[in-house]
């Protein structure tokens, strides 16, 4: 897996109090990751501060799969 | 006339005399009637926007435009009626959530109160003005993720914090296994939330004041708040019976009929728990005899309407309406200890002089 696959599986393992090895890119945030809406949050504002990007709330509402979140920020990356 | 030792509460260069807020209560229930009431008795009144506009002629046909125009007609009246402060409460879950916020800044809003939802991107529709804006929360987690949200991305704070314990009516914010949880009820949310923003206050040498709801009854409640550090109290179950309340009195004299036993928590088509009175239609609900219905406006973002088995809104209006066979009333732990409708400035003048009692036999 690539260098950014891997920063945001850091940042969800620090989040969301989870063993990286949970963490695929099929894994569901809310059932596989148990994440609740605050969880949510923090991770989303964990990714913007850790890539410096910015996540629009209506897109970040959108993500299910670690996968939805990886695509989105791979657009944003420079 | 006797001075109270209940202390004002002060949100920016906003000051209640009685530091009491009447809990905006959708569908119908707290319009500008209660509002105005509870504004002109020395408290915050709040007029509840979810669904306001399913009391309009045209409710079902354009309820985007109908929700707006309500909404502006119930603030307008309210203001004619008094000259007290006036709050609306809009949930962070409404579809419509950005038209009934700008619609209120438009008017001159004193507050706006938000819950069912983190508002986190709610400065941004609330640039200018005097308008303050109160979050509802139910944890001192979500209290400091929304402070420094809002502090690092648009330099502002919270103008206070409501505290949503587990014992409040409608929607909770909790999951239904933590509802009786002794880890989650408000004696223990509050101190957790009034230390966090302690932090937050030192930071950035400003107040954030606390105010708690859910299951707050007399003035020996508010006493108990306030020695938890909280700078004032919400109320709402006590506000549905009395003369002012805007519901059917129907709706009412249910909270009065109502004993401890007809509280119940239902699983809400939102996706949330709700404490409502028990009936007929909740009882079929939650049997699974509801029949699908269509819905003409998704009022409320997380509903599925594809799954649900009624719809929340037309149940909340039918109750409203006295119609309870249609619906239900939602309702706070308490309900079962409401005993008679009274008009609004007896049941604050009352709250304030149990407060006065409590304080004074405790001698401080």
């Amino acid at each position: 897996m690539d260098e950014l696959f891997n920063k945001i599986k850091k940042i969800i393992a620090e989040k969301l109090d989870v063993p990286e090895d949970k963490i695929s890119l099929d894994a569901s945030f809310r059932q596989d990751l148990n994440a609740d809406s605050l969880d949510t949050y923090e991770l989303v504002y964990g990714i913007e501060e850790e890539l410096g990007i910015t996540i629009p709330d209506e897109k970040a509402n959108e993500f299910e799969t670690v996968r939805d979140a990886y695509d989105f920020i791979k657009t944003q990356v420079k | 006339m006797r001075i109270s030792s209940l202390k004002s509460l002060v949100i920016g260069d906003l000051v209640a005399r009685v530091p009491v807020i009447q809990g905006g209560m959708g569908v119908g229930i707290s319009l500008s009637g209660l509002a105005a009431a509870t504004a002109n008795a020395g408290g915050i009144g709040v007029i509840a926007a979810a669904g306001i506009g399913l009391l309009e002629p045209d409710g079902f046909t354009d309820f985007q435009g109908a929700c707006i125009r309500a909404l502006r007609r119930e603030i307008r009246r309210a203001r004619e009626l008094s000259s007290g402060i006036i709050g609306v409460n809009i949930m962070v879950a409404l579809s419509n959530f950005s038209d009934m916020v700008r619609t209120a800044v438009e008017e001159g809003i004193d507050v706006i109160f938000c819950g069912a939802g983190l508002p986190v991107a709610l400065p941004e529709l609330v640039q200018k003005g005097r308008t303050k804006l109160v979050p509802i929360v139910s944890s001192a987690r979500a209290a400091v993720l929304l402070a420094k949200r809002w502090f690092d991305k648009y330099a502002r704070l919270p103008d206070a914090f409501v505290v949503e314990g587990p014992k409040a009516g409608g929607h909770l914010g909790f999951k239904a296994e933590q509802i009786e949880d002794p880890a989650f009820t408000l004696e223990k949310i509050v101190p957790e939330v009034v230390g966090e923003l302690a932090r937050l206050e030192a930071m950035t040498g400003r107040n954030i004041p606390v105010i708690p709801g859910g299951g707050i009854f007399s003035g020996a409640d508010i006493d108990r708040m306030i020695s938890l550090g909280a700078s004032g109290v919400q109320m709402a179950t006590r506000f549905v019976a009395t003369d002012e309340c805007d519901a059917d009195i129907r709706f009412k004299k249910a909270y009065v009929d109502a004993k401890d036993d007809d509280l119940a928590i239902i699983k809400s088509p939102v996706g949330m728990p709700g404490r409502a009175l028990r009936n007929e239609f909740t009882e079929d609900a939650e049997a699974g005899r509801k029949k699908p219905f269509s819905c003409p406006y998704h009022c409320i973002v997380t509903c599925d309407r594809a799954t649900a088995p009624y719809c929340i809104s037309l149940a909340l209006l039918n109750a409203q309406k006295g119609n309870l066979d249609e619906g239900f009333a939602f309702a706070g732990a308490n309900a079962g200890r409401v005993k008679e409708i009274v008009p609004v400035r007896t049941l604050v003048d009352s709250l304030v002089a149990e407060y006065d009692d409590v304080v004074a036999k405790r001698g401080t």
